[in-house]
C-alpha cells in the first residue's frame, strides 16, 4: 500500500503556503525595508480592505521596490515554477520516463541560442516591455519546437525514444552553436553565460503577465486530459484498447508543455531542477494520478521556485546568486531525504 | 561550458624560431644589471640615464616581479592592452606598434594596425608573424599566454597597477622609460595633473550629489563599480558619492538602486534610451529629473591618459556650469 496522506490537508495546505510564501517573499529583499512596512504596502493594494491600511510613513520609492520589483519577481518565479514542474510532470507521465524533465526536449537550448545571438548582437530595444533577449529566446525555443516536432513525429512515428533522440540532438547543436558564439564574441560572453544560469532579476509586469497567459492556456488543455494521461501511463497498447489515441494524446501535451517551457525559459534562463523534481516530491506524498499530481505540482513549483529565488537575492544581498544554483542546492537535498524516507518504510522508489 | 574552455586552451605552436631573436649570453646580462637600476617609477631617473648615455640594454620589473631585459630602443612594439595602445600613441610612438588586440580601438590610427586577438587569448602565431622585439600587456593577460610568449623567448612586460590614479601614472613612467619617451611621459603626467586639478577646482564639497554607475542593467543583472573599483576612485576624485562604495565588486541589486535613488546616473551612452524606458528603472528620480547620461565608458574604466577627459566630463556633469 502506497502511504497517502489525507488528500484534503494537501489541497488546502499547499495553496495555503503558496499564499504565506508570496507574501512573505515579497516582504524580504536588499533594500531596507521593514517588514511590517512590506505587509502594509501590500495589504493596501488589496480591493476590500486596501483603503483601511496606513501607508502614509511610508517612502515613494519603497512603492516602487515592492510593487515593481519585488511583487512581479515574486510571480513570475511564481509562474515559472509552475510552468516548469507542470512540464516536468507532464513530460515524465507521457514519456513514462521518471527523469524527463522540461529541458530535455532541446526547446531550451533554443531559447538560449536566441538569447545568445541577442546579446552578441548587442540588441537592446524594448518590446512589450521585455527586452530584445527575452523576445529572441522566445522565437529561438519556438523555431527548435517545430524542428523537433517535425523530426520527432514525422510519419507513423510519435514513439518516446524518438522524441528524446530527436530532443537531445537538437539541444547538443544548438549548445555547439551557442559555444562558437560565446567564443567569437569573447567580450559577451560573461553576459551569455549569466543569463543561461537563469535569473529573475528582471522581472516586470509584462513578463508576468505572457507567463500567466502561457500558464492559464497549458492548465486549460492539460488538466482534463488528467485522467487520459493516467491511463496512458500503463502502455500505449493498453491505452489504445481503452480507446485512448496515444499517439495524438502525447503529441497534444508535448507541444502544450514546449510552449510553456519556451514561455518560461524565454522570460528567465535555463533554470535546472525544478521541473524535474517537484513532481516527484508530490508522488512521494500523494502518488501518481494525475488529477492530483498535476495541479498540486503546480502549486508545489512555485513554492519551490519563490522559495529558492528569495533565498538567492537575500544571502548575499546586494549581490545574486543565480538561482539555478540555489534550486539544485536546495532541491537535491531534500528530495533524497524524501526518497530515504520512502524507502525506509518499505515503498518503492 | 567545457567545449568552451578547451578550445580556448588549444595551445599553437609557431612554425619556425622567431627571427633575429639571439639569446643574451649570461654575462652582458649581468653586466647590464649591475650597470643601471630599475628604471621604473620616477621620471627623474630616467632623466639622468639619459643624459649619462644609451638608455639600454635596460632591466626593468614589471608589475607581477618578473625581471625584463630590454636590450636596444624597441620598434617593433605588440600592445596586448587598449590602455597600452592609448598610450603608446601618446607618448608619440604609435608608428612603432606592429600589432594590437581586438578592443584596442582608439585612437583611430590604431585600428589600422594588425589584430593579434583577444586580450587574454592573443594568437600566438600572429604574434610570432609580426615579429616584435617587445610586447607589452596590462590587466586580464593571463599567465599562459605569459608563459607562451617568454618560451619562445620574446620580451614580455606587464603593467598592471591601475586600481587609483597613482598606479596610473606609474604605468605611464614605466612604459616612457622603456620607450625613451621619459620626457613625453613626464608632460603626459603633468598635463594629466593640471587638468584634473583644474576641474575639480569646480567641486562643492558641501553639495556633492549621489551617483550610480550602470555597468549593465535590465535583463543582463545590474552591475555597478563598487568600491574597491577605480571607476569609484574616479568618480569620488569628480566630487561625487558613489551609492554603491560600500560593496566590493560589481554585483548589484535593483532594489539597492531604487532605494538609494541617486541624484544622478551615468549610463553607457549606447544603452541611454533603454535605460530611460525600462521597468522598474524609469521611475527613478534621476530619470524623471533629466539626470541620467549617457557617457563613453573608456573614458572611466580605460586606464590612462583620456582618465583626464573622463574627469572633466564627470565634472561638468556633477556640477554643471550655471
Amino acid at each position: 500500500m502506497r502511504k497517502r496522506i489525507f488528500p484534503t490537508l494537501l489541497w488546502i495546505g499547499i495553496p495555503l503556503l503558496l499564499v504565506v510564501v508570496v507574501i512573505s517573499s515579497a516582504s524580504v529583499g536588499a533594500a531596507d525595508i521593514k517588514i511590517l512596512d512590506s505587509l502594509r504596502v501590500l495589504l493596501s493594494k488589496m480591493p476590500v480592505i486596501g483603503g483601511t491600511v496606513d501607508v502614509s510613513k511610508i517612502r515613494p520609492n519603497d512603492f516602487i521596490i515592492i510593487l515593481r520589483i519585488r511583487l512581479p519577481r515574486v510571480l513570475l518565479a511564481g509562474l515559472v515554477g509552475s510552468g516548469l514542474a507542470l512540464s516536468g510532470a507532464v513530460l515524465q507521465g507521457v514519456m513514462r520516463n521518471p527523469l524527463a524533465d522540461p529541458h530535455v526536449l532541446g526547446i531550451s537550448s533554443g531559447a538560449a541560442f536566441g538569447a545568445s545571438v541577442a546579446i552578441s548582437v548587442g540588441l537592446g530595444g524594448v518590446v512589450f516591455g521585455m527586452g530584445g533577449t527575452t523576445a529572441f529566446a522566445f522565437i529561438g525555443a519556438l523555431i527548435t519546437i517545430s524542428i523537433v516536432w517535425r523530426i520527432a513525429f514525422r510519419g507513423q512515428r510519435g514513439a518516446v525514444v524518438g522524441i528524446l533522440l530527436a530532443g537531445i540532438s537538437v539541444s547538443s547543436l544548438l549548445t555547439a552553436a551557442i559555444t562558437m558564439m560565446m567564443v567569437m564574441r569573447r567580450d559577451q560572453l560573461e553576459k551569455v553565460y549569466l543569463w543561461m544560469l537563469g535569473s529573475f532579476s528582471s522581472a516586470t509586469y509584462p513578463k508576468v503577465i505572457l507567463l500567466v497567459i502561457f500558464l492559464t492556456g497549458a492548465l486549460f488543455a492539460i488538466l482534463p486530459a488528467a485522467f487520459s494521461l493516467d491511463i496512458l501511463s500503463t502502455g500505449d497498447e493498453s491505452a489504445e484498447s481503452l480507446g485512448i489515441d496515444a499517439r495524438r494524446l502525447r503529441r497534444r501535451m508535448i507541444v502544450i508543455s514546449s510552449l510553456l517551457v519556451a514561455a518560461c525559459v524565454s522570460v528567465s534562463g535555463i533554470i535546472g531542477f525544478a521541473g524535474l523534481i517537484v513532481p516527484h516530491m508530490i508522488r512521494l506524498l500523494s502518488g501518481s494520478g494525475n488529477r492530483r499530481l498535476l495541479p498540486l505540482s503546480c502549486f508545489a513549483g512555485a513554492i519551490f521556485m519563490i522559495v529558492c529565488d528569495t533565498l538567492a537575492r537575500t544571502i548575499a544581498a546586494p549581490s545574486e546568486i543565480p538561482v539555478g544554483a540555489i534550486t539544485a542546492l536546495i532541491g537535491a537535498p531534500f528530495f533524497l531525504f524524501l526518497l530515504w524516507k520512502a524507502r525506509a518504510k518499505g515503498v518503492g522508489g | 561550458m567545457a567545449v568552451v574552455f578547451s578550445l580556448c586552451l588549444f595551445s599553437c605552436t609557431p612554425a619556425t624560431e622567431p627571427p633575429g631573436e639571439t639569446s643574451p649570453s649570461i654575462e652582458s646580462v649581468l653586466s647590464a644589471i649591475s650597470e643601471f637600476d630599475t628604471v621604473r617609477t620616477e621620471p627623474e631617473e630616467t632623466e639622468t640615464s639619459e643624459t649619462a648615455g644609451s638608455l639600454y640594454p635596460m632591466a626593468i620589473d614589471d608589475s607581477y616581479g618578473n625581471r625584463a631585459i630590454i636590450e636596444k630602443e624597441p620598434m617593433r612594439i605588440v600592445s596586448l592592452a587598449p590602455n597600452i595602445t592609448e598610450l603608446l600613441f601618446d607618448l608619440g610612438a604609435g608608428e612603432k606598434l606592429v600589432g594590437r588586440t581586438d578592443y584596442c580601438n582608439y585612437p583611430e590610427s590604431a585600428l589600422s594596425i594588425a589584430s593579434v586577438g583577444s586580450i587574454d587569448m592573443p594568437s600566438v602565431e600572429t604574434i610570432v608573424t609580426l615579429d616584435p622585439d617587445l610586447i607589452i600587456a596590462s590587466s586580464i593577460f593571463t599567465e599562459a599566454s605569459y608563459e607562451a610568449l617568454t618560451e619562445l623567448g620574446y620580451t614580455v612586460v606587464v603593467f598592471h597597477e591601475e586600481y587609483d590614479m597613482d598606479g596610473v601614472k606609474d604605468v605611464i613612467a614605466s612604459v616612457g622609460a622603456i620607450m625613451d619617451c621619459g620626457t613625453e611621459a613626464q608632460s603626459l603626467i603633468e598635463a594629466m595633473d593640471q587638468r584634473i586639478q583644474s576641474a575639480i577646482e569646480k567641486i562643492d564639497s558641501e553639495n556633492r550629489p549621489s551617483v550610480y554607475y550602470a555597468v549593465s542593467f535590465g535583463d543582463y543583472g545590474d552591475y555597478t563599480a563598487g568600491g574597491d573599483t577605480y571607476v569609484n576612485a574616479l568618480i569620488e576624485m569628480a566630487g561625487g558619492v558613489n551609492i554603491a562604495s560600500d560593496i566590493t565588486g560589481w554585483s548589484y541589486s535593483v532594489e539597492k538602486l531604487v532605494e538609494k535613488d541617486p541624484d544622478i546616473i551615468l549610463v553607457n551612452e549606447y544603452m541611454l534610451a533603454d535605460f530611460m524606458a525600462l521597468e522598474p528603472y524609469k521611475n527613478l528620480s534621476a530619470v524623471k529629473n533629466g539626470q541620467v547620461f549617457g557617457i563613453n565608458p573608456d573614458l572611466i574604466e580605460r586606464q590612462g591618459f583620456r582618465n583626464a577627459a573622463g574627469i572633466e566630463l564627470l565634472v561638468s556633469l556633477f556640477y554643471p556650469a550655471e
